[in-house]
Order: structure tokens, then C-alpha cells, then sequence
């Protein structure tokens, strides 16, 4: 019996960084494909000083964030590169809740940019292209 | 199955069915009802008195007399 236990902790245990990995992705990816098949519906969210950053419209910005969150979100969900996209997406997440300032939503984006934190932290799991491509 | 080929599968599954849910309900745009922030246009309460309701907002009279008695 204890060898049961110990045996399906382990198992729990293994698939644990996976679906934190998938969910985070799904994520990412949600948001960006929203960003980026309608991009006008996304402009309100857009900080004044990043609207004013470049030439590129407000739609071109939203656009342009929609596929840097699908591309990462996808290379999360691949395992490709994982650290450094849980990072970049992490850091993006932290500069999103700072905007947001302090309410029910900028609470919620901190903390899903400190989960994606430690998932860049934790690394590539076993079921990631990273994993096995050094095996 | 190949072992390497899971993860690509998995990944290709997840943008797919992501990406396809999003594209539909960006084609088919509804209001998401379990989110009370979200007030459809046009689907304000209407706080405006109808014209005849003078009689039902005053507020009920007091018998002074009858409480004191």
C-alpha cells in the first residue's frame, strides 16, 4: 500500500510542471490569437506612452503584441526555448500588471507573471522539444 | 507513437483548438454573460419613472395621532 502511494505521487508529481506549462500556454495563447484576429477591440487596453512609442498605429502595436504572445505561447506549449519565453512572457505579464495598477484585474496579471516566472525558473519538463532534444 | 513527436502533437493540438475557439468567437462575437464587467450596449436599466408612478413612490403616511393614542 505504501508502494502504491508513493507510486502515484510520483506519477502526479511528473505531470505537474506539464500542465502548468500547457495551461500557461493556452493562456498566452488566447490572449494573443484574441489580439491578433481583432486587434481594434484590444486598442483601450493600450498605455498612452506605448501608443506614442513608434509610428506604428495602435492597431499595429496590438497587432504586433498578439503575435509575440501566440509565437511565445506556442513555443511554451512545444517546450521550445522554455525558459527564455516563460521569461520574456513573464516580464511582459509584470509590465502589463503594472499598468493595470492595483484592482481585481493587475492583481490577477501579477500573479499569473510570478507563476510564469517559476515556470521559467523550474525549466523544460520531461514532454518538452528541449528535453529531448539533449537526450 | 514516437516519444519526440509527443510534444510537437500536443502543441499543434493546443494552438489548433485555442486558436479555433478564438477565431469563432471573434466571427460570432457574444457578450460573456458570466462576466458581470461586461454590460451589453443598449442594456442599461432604465431608472427613468414612468409618467403615472407618482403614486406608488411616496412614501406611506404615518398616523401620528393613532401611535401617540
Amino acid at each position: 500500500m505504501q508502494s502504491f502511494n508513493s507510486m502515484t505521487d510520483r506519477d502526479a508529481r511528473a505531470f505537474a510542471p506539464v500542465v502548468l506549462r500547457l495551461g500557461l500556454a493556452a493562456l498566452f495563447l488566447w490572449f494573443g490569437f484574441s489580439q491578433v484576429f481583432e486587434p481594434s477591440a484590444w486598442i483601450s487596453w493600450l498605455p498612452v506612452w506605448a501608443a506614442n512609442l513608434t509610428w506604428i498605429s495602435p492597431a499595429g502595436i496590438v497587432l504586433f503584441n498578439g503575435w509575440f504572445e501566440v509565437l511565445l505561447g506556442a513555443a511554451l506549449a512545444l517546450g521550445l526555448f522554455t525558459r527564455w519565453a516563460a521569461l520574456l512572457l513573464s516580464l511582459h505579464l509584470f509590465i502589463i500588471a503594472y499598468e493595470v495598477g492595483y484592482n481585481d484585474i493587475g492583481v490577477r496579471d501579477f500573479v499569473l507573471a510570478l507563476t510564469t516566472l517559476a515556470l521559467s525558473l523550474g525549466g523544460p519538463d520531461w514532454l518538452t522539444l528541449d528535453r529531448q532534444a539533449n537526450h | 507513437m514516437d516519444s519526440k513527436s509527443l510534444p510537437v502533437v500536443i502543441a499543434l493540438v493546443l494552438v489548433a483548438l485555442v486558436g479555433g475557439l478564438v477565431y469563432m468567437q471573434t466571427r460570432n462575437p457574444r457578450p460573456l454573460s458570466s462576466n458581470p464587467q461586461i454590460v451589453p450596449v443598449g442594456a442599461q436599466e432604465d431608472t427613468t419613472l414612468p409618467a403615472d408612478s407618482t403614486a406608488t413612490t411616496n412614501p406611506p403616511v404615518v398616523q401620528v395621532d393613532a401611535i401617540v393614542q
